[in-house]
């Protein structure tokens, strides 16, 4: 969860900055709007969910991620409805690695070509071009 | 004729003891279904039809003894607190039962007066009904420490209840004065009690379960209504094995359980409800107030549980929990092994006249033990009936030394709970002490002083505030309201122990770390460790080690339609999900390469899909399929969605 998602969910703008208390009130407040205890049986898991987000959001926005396993993976994510249907990969470097390399490969060819182009050139009428040394 | 027999027939067989017309009608439903085993078949209908109830998952409610379906004329008076949820806690040695009146909570008292009760149940010969066992909260008979004592009674069911035979705690009740056998296999502890000079078998579910329909009975005829729902207490410990075996017991009695809470929570919650009322009678006006950190302290006589807690504005958040199984039953045993060395070989053989003085020594030394904390010295006369005669001066030094290594272990539980909950000792506002065993002078004094506070907190008694949370919530639970606003509460619970799922090499990754509040989703990404692995095997453990051999397997299964890709390409998403009746699931699938949709229909599968001690299983799928189906974690930074 990013954390301008976070704020959202737990009742801030997106882009302020509220300070531990005040993130700690928030989830309060909705924790009690949200807990299941306090909703009769067919609305239950409704709040279920509802209250599953505040809790994700108030994590990640409170103590931050904690790392306490030796893997590190431990990033998590809360999976709104049913089945989690996927995710969006979050590797920028990877995925421009090509483009970099298309672009270095056309303009290394681009190059090459036009010195081949001058020495062809220079090899054919070397008197007649002024602009040739 | 007793009040709740017209209300609900149902009751009746299980309540009454006897064998009733209702029963055969009960098991009659069941008769399709022959596959159930009946073991140890009493001859009695009862406990028959509790035993088929027992076969069957706790959620699983139409099987029930009392079911919804059939509500007669209750009058109208009561219909509002008709589904109300009382409190129950059954401790190892003492219970109690409490309810919410309709102002405060209210602790019932059995016959004679007694709020806590004796937990144990007797299994004695009587002629005139058969052999019926009766349990502490009972009624007609109020039988001696001794007769409990003598192998008849079955007690500390609260220790052995969901613990394989190789558990050391089972191992440490093989003093107790009924039998506790083990063969070390990783099975079903074996219990017998001593019925006509007869050791007669019989379970912790079996026992709990007699215990809790006498206490079921007292309560509704006290109550003048038939009680279906309870919220019962217990140790933060206890995992998902022990859970589902206690919610089993309540099945077998013909309660449901609305909610399994650990101690300290109940504890939470009533320390919640006591700072709002007294913010309420300083402001006047219901604000969120400031916050206060609590430091609960429990140990009764099975269990020691610490855990903190953020209150404020009536909400109080478990910030970390964290428990283990040390109690007074612990201490007790360190004395008796000092006061006599050679007390195993003693006690090997088991023959009647041992098994009294055993029970003998074990009053003297409790009695010692109690009277330790309020003198400084006590003396130990006790007539051991085979000739020889204990006599000797126990000292607090003496009794503190010997138990030198419980104190220990509080320490420890102590800081690793604040360290959990980043806390200092300076950030904790009140010390609660609850349990029995809190009223050691030693302990008092090792809380305290870890937490560099001169007093505890006042104002909660130390054997009924977990009892009287419990009710809290039952109320809450159940939906009530209350017009001066002593309801408006909440507790956010935390889950004890971290579950997660074995990676290749036999790591142990938690997907829900410990104290996480529930209901919690979480969810991570997996990869393959072969090339072109086509299947997974997803390994459910529960525990804190970092290793899966230290921990619980709830279960596995496989995900299938993983697409062909080299090693550490695939991507397989495992979601782990607690709900609000505290139900794991497990969600797992591949993801299509390179995208982020689902390769074919995820997994879902409700946990623990195993029984408890078959650890063994994971050894054979070790065996049988090597490392082919193992997972592995992907390095954070491709981990989906990071915080920023």
């Amino acid at each position: 969860m990013r954390s301008d998602e976070a704020r959202k969910i737990l009742g801030f703008s997106p882009d302020s900055c509220p300070t531990r208390s005040e993130i700690k009130a928030a989830y309060r407040r909705k924790a009690f709007e949200s807990h299941p205890d306090l909703f009769p049986a067919h609305e239950k898991s409704q709040a279920e969910s509802n209250f599953k987000l505040i809790a994700e959001a108030y994590s990640s926005l409170g103590s931050g991620a904690r790392s306490r396993s030796p893997y590190g993976a431990t990033t998590v994510r809360v999976v709104r409805t049913g089945v989690p249907m996927g995710y969006g990969k979050g590797n920028r470097a990877l995925v421009t690695i090509p483009f970099l390399l298309l672009i270095a490969g056309t303009v290394s060819f681009a190059g090459l070509n036009a010195a081949r182009a001058y020495k062809r050139q220079e090899k054919m009428c070397p008197s007649y071009n002024p602009f040739l040394p | 004729m007793p009040l709740w027999v017209p209300v609900r027939s149902q009751v009746a067989p299980a309540a009454c003891l006897s064998p009733s017309p209702e029963a055969p009608r009960a098991l009659s439903l069941f008769s399709s279904s022959s596959v159930f085993p009946l073991p140890n078949s009493q001859c009695l209908v009862w406990r028959t039809d509790l035993l088929v109830i027992s076969s069957f998952r706790m959620a699983e409610q139409p099987y029930m003894v009392a079911s919804d379906s059939e509500t007669t004329g209750d009058d109208k008076s009561q219909s509002a607190f008709h589904d109300l949820a009382i409190g129950i806690e059954v401790g190892t040695s003492k219970c109690s039962i409490a309810v919410w009146n309709g102002a405060q909570v209210e602790l019932l008292r059995n016959t004679r007066k007694q709020k806590a009760m004796r937990s144990y149940v007797m299994f004695k010969d009587d002629t005139s009904t058969g052999e019926v066992p009766s349990g502490g909260a009972s009624n007609k008979t109020a039988y001696e420490e001794k007769e409990i004592l003598s192998g008849s009674a079955i007690f500390n069911m609260k220790r052995l209840i969901g613990r394989a035979d190789t558990d050391p705690i089972v191992h440490a009740s093989k003093n107790l004065p009924f039998v506790v056998q083990t063969l070390d296999i990783g099975v079903k502890p074996f219990i017998a009690a001593l019925v006509n000079n007869v050791w007669r078998s019989t379970t912790p579910e079996e026992v709990l379960a007699i215990f809790l329909v006498e206490l079921k009975t007292m309560a509704e005829v006290q109550l003048k209504r038939p009680i279906r729902n309870v919220v019962l207490t217990i140790p933060v410990s206890f995992n998902r094995f022990q859970q589902i075996r206690v919610e089993r017991a309540c099945t077998m009695a013909g309660l449901h359980v609305l909610r399994l809470m650990p101690e300290p929570t109940a504890v939470a919650l009533l320390y919640a409800q006591q700072q709002q009322q007294q913010q309420q009678s300083l402001h006047g006006s219901m604000g969120s107030g400031c916050e206060k950190v609590a430091l609960i302290f429990n140990m009764g006589a099975g269990y020691c549980d610490v855990a903190t807690t953020a209150t404020a504005g009536g909400v109080s958040q478990i910030k970390a929990m964290q428990g283990c199984t040390l109690g007074g039953e612990d201490i007790l045993k360190n004395v008796l092994y000092h006061l006599l060395p050679n007390f195993d070989s003693l006690y090997s053989n088991r023959d009647m006249n041992k098994i009294r003085s055993m029970g003998l020594l074990r009053i003297a030394a409790q009695d010692a033990i109690h009277r330790l904390s309020t003198q400084s010295s006590v003396q130990i006369n006790v007539d051991l009936g085979d000739g020889t005669k204990m006599q000797r001066v126990l000292h607090q030094s003496e009794f503190e030394e010997v138990n030198r290594n419980v104190f220990e272990i509080c320490e420890k539980l102590i800081k690793l709970c604040l360290a959990d909950s980043k806390l200092a000792a300076e950030d904790i506002n009140d010390v609660i002490l609850v349990g029995g065993c809190s009223r050691i002078p030693k302990i008092r004094s090792l809380v305290l002083g870890l937490c560099k506070k001169e007093k505890e907190y006042e104002g909660m008694d130390a054997l009924e505030a977990a009892v009287t949370g419990a009710a809290l919530e039952g109320a809450v639970a159940s939906g009530i309201t209350d017009p001066s606003g002593s309801l408006d509460m909440l507790t956010i619970q935390a889950t004890p122990l971290s579950l997660g799922i074995r990676v290749h090499g036999g790591g142990f990754v938690p997907i829900i770390q410990r104290n996480t509040a529930i209901p919690a989703r979480k969810s991570m990404i997996f990869t393959t460790t072969q090339d072109g692995q086509t299947e997974a095997l997803i390994v459910v453990y529960e525990g804190e080690g970092k290793m899966v051999e230290e921990n619980h397997l709830m279960g596995y299964f496989k995900v299938t339609a993983i697409p062909l890709a080299p090693k550490g390409t695939a991507e397989i998403s495992v979601c782990m999900d607690i709900d609000a009746a505290n139900t794991l699931r497990v969600f797992a699938g591949a993801m299509m390469l390179g995208t982020d949709r689902a390769n074919s229909p995820f997994f879902e599968v409700r946990m623990p899909t195993l029984d408890d001690a078959h650890g063994w299983c994971a050894q054979a799928l070790v065996k049988t399929h090597g490392s082919a189906l193992d997972l592995t974690t992907i390095p954070k930074e491709l981990q989906p969605q990071k915080v920023q």
